[in-house]
């Protein structure tokens, strides 16, 4: 069985949520065909890699790139079409899915035996799905699957084509990127999310911002700051921070609440997060229920300690 | 101007939704049910459009008996007109089927712009919007945070997992509505009472069948129980030993 997987990219360079639909395509078919809008460098673990140029996508638009794959799809004949969950991939999904006429799962986190797993209900409870289809839509959730390894190297196939410009209708006029070092909290290894115990915006900049830096510098990996909607509300930091759900869904390997409750609506977008650790002053506060760790305190007393000690054993390590 | 909005019937964000005994439902009974949050943006954008630009607003909802429910309420918001779309159980229909019938009445009412939520917080799809642009052939702008009416288009600015940005584009146009696009204001006394004296429009309409099914629902996997830590050092230790990070 094969499978096409549309290798999303910022910049020309492939986002790590791509390698994860790689990796699951690997798991499920014997050849993987990959699409790339660009100048591809370093794409992992396919057999073939289309490969399509054109300067007005430096920013991709959906209903071009489902072109694109139409394209590609009449050379292959694919069986499954995976794209990663990402804000793109949705968009793009559900266009294939209308293209093709063809059933799509959206956003799963695992497969097994014909049945996939997905969070419903803001993963309050998770459904177990069975679908079928030629082809047939997924989309990988994020952090939910193991990026590829195997390092093959792909056959590059050049795709010669003129888009028409009516499939431009819908497009940017500007783009206020995040800055480099800003991470999503929805690619992140690491969240750390602020709430309305941190008491003022000035500290939710000063403490959760130093916990983030020393967490990254200490560990390494990407760590991004998170929030919870009072906080968002109260205009302390952008609604693209707000975790929960009407905010993102997110599972990190750590996620630190500080000063959050824990409302079930927060829990929604982080409960399926590997580690937990909140900080809270209340012993009774619902995010103590979902978490791992837990230190009963008031944030204050915590953070400057931890931020300093983090600093140390980063810099031990340079 | 023409604009449909279209809402689908949820439980409310807080109530708490466990399997059902035979694990092939969530429990219903005792659930309350809202407009799904991102609906709900749409509606309102509607009903201000109507308020500036005496737009003709009509609200559609998939669904069972029940949705009425909802549909009086985007009625008693200030939307002209409402349509039911009968489908009994339609939170068992894949995205794809749900499209096929967004289209559908889509096509009999010909709007010049279609507002979606961004996703429904049930099943958590985010397909519907650019499924119904490709199939009508509608301009397409997603994760909208604010609309701006221009002579023949829209100006959106929208919010992505890469930042913000501003786009363009020319009716007739699909949007999908992202928080922080408005705040939507709640039914007065006289919005309710005409909401009430109102009919809704019954339609039927043939859905795709595909190989789509939810076997089971189950709990999320437990997690392992909270372990209270004294101090700062035993939280490094933490980080350092068990989920080795450091
Ligand atoms: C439709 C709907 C959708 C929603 N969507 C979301 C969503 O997506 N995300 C979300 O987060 N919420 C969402 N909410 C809101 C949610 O119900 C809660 O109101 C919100 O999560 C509370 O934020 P919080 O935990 O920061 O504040 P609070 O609930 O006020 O909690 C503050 C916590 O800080 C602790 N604290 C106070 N001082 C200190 C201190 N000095 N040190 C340590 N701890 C301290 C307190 O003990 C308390 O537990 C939604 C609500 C609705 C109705
Ligand atoms: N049963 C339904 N009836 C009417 N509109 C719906 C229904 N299901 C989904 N929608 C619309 O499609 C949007 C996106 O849905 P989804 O892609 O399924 O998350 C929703 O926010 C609604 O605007």
């Amino acid at each position: 069985m094969k499978s096409l997987v549309f290798i999303e990219s910022v910049k020309g360079i492939p986002r790590e949520a791509s390698f994860e639909s790689v990796g699951f395509a690997r798991s499920i078919s014997d050849e993987v065909v990959g699409v790339f809008i660009g100048k591809p460098e370093n794409i992992k673990g396919l057999n073939k890699l289309y490969v399509f140029e054109d300067e007005r996508l430096s920013i991709p638009i959906a209903r071009p790139v489902a072109e694109v794959i139409k394209e590609v799809q009449s050379k292959e004949n694919a069986k499954y079409i995976i794209l990663p969950a990402t804000s793109f991939g949705k968009e793009l999904g559900g266009m294939l899915a209308a293209m093709f006429n063809a059933p799509i799962l959206d956003d799963f986190m695992s497969y097994k035996d014909g049945v996939y797993l997905k969070g419903f209900y803001s993963n309050k409870v998770f459904a177990h799905i069975k679908i079928d289809g030629e082809p047939l839509i997924l989309s990988t959730r994020p952090r939910a699957f193991k990026p590829v390894e195997e390092d093959t190297e792909p056959e590059i196939i050049k795709l010669n084509k003129e888009l028409p410009q009516e499939l431009f209708k819908s497009k940017p006029l500007e783009i206020h990127e995040k800055s480099s070092e800003e991470v999503d909290v929805t690619e992140a290894d690491i969240v750390v999310s602020g709430g309305r115990g941190m008491g003022s915006p000035e500290n939710y900049h000063k403490w959760i911002i130093a916990l983030r830096d020393a967490l990254s510098k200490a560990t390494g990996l990407k760590v991004a700051n998170g929030a919870s909607r009072a906080v968002v509300d109260a205009g302390w930091v952008d609604h693209s921070h707000q975790v929960g759900q009407t905010g993102k869904t997110v599972s990190p390997l750590i996620y630190f609440a500080i000063g959050i409750s824990g409302a079930i609506q927060h829990q929604a977008g982080m409960r399926t997060s590997k580690n937990i650790i909140a900080i809270n002053k209340d012993p009774e506060a619902p995010i103590f229920t979902i978490s791992d760790y837990g230190l009963v305190s008031k944030w204050e007393d915590v953070l400057p300690e931890l931020v300093e000690k983090l600093e140390k054993i980063a810099k031990e390590k340079v | 101007m023409k604009v449909m909005v279209f809402i689908k019937r949820v439980p409310d964000t807080a109530a708490i939704i466990k399997p059902s005994s035979d694990g092939k439902d969530i429990n219903r009974e005792n659930v309350p049910f809202i407009i799904n949050p991102y609906d709900e943006f749409a509606v309102e954008e509607a009903v201000k459009l109507k308020e500036s630009k005496g737009a003709e607003t009509v609200v559609v909802s998939i669904g069972g008996d029940e949705v009425k429910e909802q549909l009086r309420r985007a009625l008693a918001m200030g939307i002209d007109r409402a349509i039911l779309v009968k489908h009994s159980e339609f939170w068992k229909l894949n995205p794809s089927q749900i499209g096929e019938s967004i289209v559908e009445v889509a096509k009999r009412e010909n709007p010049d712009m279609i507002i979606l939520g961004k996703l429904t917080i049930d099943d958590y799809t985010y397909s519907l919007a650019p499924y119904v642009a490709y199939k009508l052939n509608y301009n397409l702008i997603t994760y909208a945070t604010k609309l701006e009416y221009l002579d023949g288009k829209v100006k959106a600015e929208r919010e992505t997992d890469l930042g913000n940005e501003v786009w363009e584009a020319e009716f007739p146009v699909v949007v999908s509505a992202e928080r922080g696009l408005n705040e939507p204001r709640l039914p007065n006394m006289r919005g309710i009472m005409m909401a009430k004296r109102k009919t809704i429009e019954e339609i039927e309409i043939n859905l795709p069948q595909y190989t789509y099914s939810i076997e089971t629902f189950t709990p999320p996997p437990p997690r392992k129980g909270v372990k209270i830590l004294e101090n700062v050092d035993e939280l490094i230790k933490a980080l350092k030993e068990e989920v080795k990070v450091l």
